[in-house]
């Protein structure tokens, strides 16, 4: 396990809500704000806005006051390796989703994930993959009817 | 319509095919969902929640219900039999249900467990029959000021209330609020930070943002921290039934826990978690048998599963009354009767008597269904422990992206659950709470609508918001818990060091 300073860690997220609380309320002095007995789309985004540099405020304040002494522990070696892989892989199953399709694509997610957190060998876990796959497709796409994506690709 | 009489109503109402077929379902999903680690109550009922679209609004509502009890039941299993809470709730279950489970009390314990599930989940629906309409009537008197102070108010009750710093609640809160105001907004219908995204008019998608903060990043944690998988003991429906001795000890904790759950149901926060937590302080201050709480003791293990049950049933209170939603999992509810085009609120129960008297009656129904599910069919729930992670995590991830794909066919939902599924896996590490951000999305759309009618009807007065005797009664309330009220030290002295949300 590695770690971070949880003092580090709110003063960032305190600086990044401060950062994002600037931008929304610059983009909704955008909207019309109306008049006080007709209030416009404006007031209610003006309002969270200050709330949000307040929230953001509170984080930054509590983060200084954190001792240097709390820490949080993050994941490391293998651990970290295999949630590293988890997200590259959601990235790539959202990409490869529309261009392939739900059944190629999410046995292909599978077959790799499973690897990932397994140390089965590469057959089985492709039977599984395929398994679990085709199970998944007959309960939401023929029984439920779930329109998934069918590919890009392959549709012509 | 009387409580008898509604009651009798909502029975008959219930015993059609699609109603109870819809409880049963509720139960049996519910259970897994306890049961397995890596999907809670939340991010389960938010994956189903596209299925119960297709339902009638009242059979939708009765297949929510019936998974968020159900998982109260079944996450207690995973504590009990391998020392590892299927959700939160049933954290404090861990410390004497393992102890007792080593003792070779697993099956009597489970079967304690369940019966104090069944007996807490029954009295509380007892509760909601008779205070329900009695609100509900009160708040016909609401003004949108009123409605105002509930809604904003009970939110910033939510954040102290979770527990944790002030800022661990109220920047996810904000951030919910802030996520509510994109898309169109409720009075011209004007586009708002949706960057010419047509797929972001409809506003950010509920099912999306519930299930990657509770179920990704969830997955994300189990992913990050993965062990040798425990494997749970057998147990054999002859080792089920509690000695005599077993029974008597119960039974106070049963009682005990039944009130406090109720009331923690009624007031905002995660009502479930906290009832349990402070179910189990009360054991350990209060039982003739508290040395033993901590060592294995029946009463550290029926009080607070009695607790939690009765919170999760009181919850519906303030949702059936007035439509307001206090957790996450009652704000998903609510946003599946809106989907069904019912409004919730106070007229509720005078408008839509089936909805309500419906519900009402599932849950008898339910909870007996729970109790055939966990007592003689325990050895199956305990078979799904056995399922290896490289299985039931790709499995759970999968259906957690068709079920979130299934809402609008939109690939941008898609993007939103996994930025969402980052986000709360980062925030769950630096101890943030999640709960206020969901709530704060649901509600954010309601605060500013009662905000906007306020200052129409009054026009343009803002002293309106603060001139009503509730307005000023909240208000007050949300004042004295948000400086002094509620401190870390109180917090601590009713939840114990261990009572966190999330």
């Amino acid at each position: 396990m590695t770690s971070v300073q949880m003092r580090k860690a709110y003063l960032l997220i305190g600086g990044a809500g401060l950062l994002l609380a600037i931008v929304y309320i610059g983009l909704s002095f955008k909207l019309p704000f109306g008049e006080l007995d007709q209030p416009g789309a404006a007031v209610f985004p003006i309002i969270v806005g200050v709330l949000l540099i307040f929230a953001s405020l509170a984080t930054l304040w509590e983060g200084w006051r954190f001792d240097k002494s709390v820490l949080v522990q993050l994941p490391a070696g293998e651990d970290r390796k295999r949630v590293l892989s988890l997200i590259g892989l959601l990235v790539g199953y959202f990409i490869a989703l529309p261009w392939l399709g739900q059944i190629i694509s999410s046995t292909l997610f599978l077959i790799l994930l499973m690897r990932v957190l397994s140390g089965l060998s590469w057959p089985r876990i492709v039977c599984y993959s395929l398994a679990i796959s085709l199970m998944l497709y007959a309960v939401f796409v023929l029984l439920l009817k779930v329109p998934m994506p069918r590919g890009m690709l392959l549709t012509p | 319509m009387g409580p008898i009489d509604g009651l009798f109503y909502g029975l008959k109402l219930i015993m059609v095919w699609q109603n109870l077929l819809a409880a049963f379902a509720g139960a049996l999903v519910g259970t897994a969902i306890g049961v397995l680690p890596g999907l809670g109550p939340i991010a389960g009922i938010a994956i189903l929640m596209p299925i119960t679209y297709s339902l009638s609004p009242t059979a939708g509502l009765i297949m929510m219900a019936g998974i968020f009890y159900g998982a109260m039941y079944g996450g207690s299993t995973t504590a009990i039999l391998v020392n590892m809470p299927g959700e939160t709730a049933s954290v404090v279950t861990c410390l004497d249900g393992y102890q007792l489970t080593k003792k070779g009390r697993a099956g009597a314990v489970l079967c304690l467990v369940a019966v104090g599930s069944f007996v807490g989940g029954t009295i509380a629906v007892l509760g909601v029959m008779l205070f329900a309409p009695q609100l509900a009537k009160f708040g016909i008197l609401f003004g949108p000021a009123d409605f105002f102070a509930m809604t904003a108010g009970g939110l910033l009750l939510l954040t102290r209330i979770s527990g944790g710093s002030l800022a661990s609640g109220l920047f996810p809160m904000t951030i919910g609020l802030l996520l509510s105001t994109i898309g169109q907004e409720p009075v011209p219908a004007q586009n708002r930070f949706t960057f010419g995204y047509n797929d972001l008019s409809a506003g950010v998608e509920l099912v999306a943002l519930v299930v990657g903060l509770y179920g990704i990043a969830e997955i994300m944690s189990v992913v990050d921290s993965m062990r040798s998988q425990v494997k749970p003991i057998g147990v054999r429906a002859r080792d089920m039934l509690p000695t005599r001795t077993e029974w008597r000890r119960s039974l106070a904790p049963y009682g005990r826990g039944t009130a406090l759950g109720f009331f923690f149901g009624l007031i905002p926060g995660p009502c479930a978690v906290l009832a349990s937590f402070a179910s189990y302080r009360l054991e350990k201050a209060v039982s003739k048998y508290r040395a033993e709480i901590g060592e294995g003791a029946v009463e550290g293990v029926a009080g607070p599963e009695t607790a939690n049950n009765a919170a999760a049933t009181a919850a519906m209170v303030p949702l059936l009354a007035l439509g307001i939603p206090f957790a996450p999992i009652t704000a998903l509810m609510m946003s599946a009767l809106m989907v069904h085009g019912v409004q919730p609120g106070p007229l509720l129960i005078a408008q839509h008597p089936e909805i309500f008297w419906g519900v009402i009656a599932s849950m008898y129904i339910g909870n007996m269904m729970l109790l055939i599910l966990n007592v003689p069919m325990i050895s199956i729930w305990v078979s799904l422990l056995r399922i290896p992670h490289y299985i039931f995590l790709p499995l759970i991830l999968l259906v957690a992206v068709i079920g979130t794909y299934s809402v609008r066919n939109s690939m941008l939902d898609l993007s939103v659950l996994f930025l969402l599924g980052l986000a709360g896996y980062v925030l769950r590490k630096f101890d943030f709470h999640l709960a206020p951000m969901v709530v704060g999305v649901v509600l954010g759309p309601l605060i500013e609508k009662h905000l906007r009618e306020g200052l129409f009807l009054s026009r343009g007065d803002i002293s309106v918001f603060y001139s009503s005797p509730i307005a000023i009664t909240i208000w007050g309330l949300v004042l004295i818990v948000m400086t002094v009220g509620f401190s870390r030290n109180l917090y601590k002295k009713i939840f114990g060091e261990v009572g966190r949300e999330d």
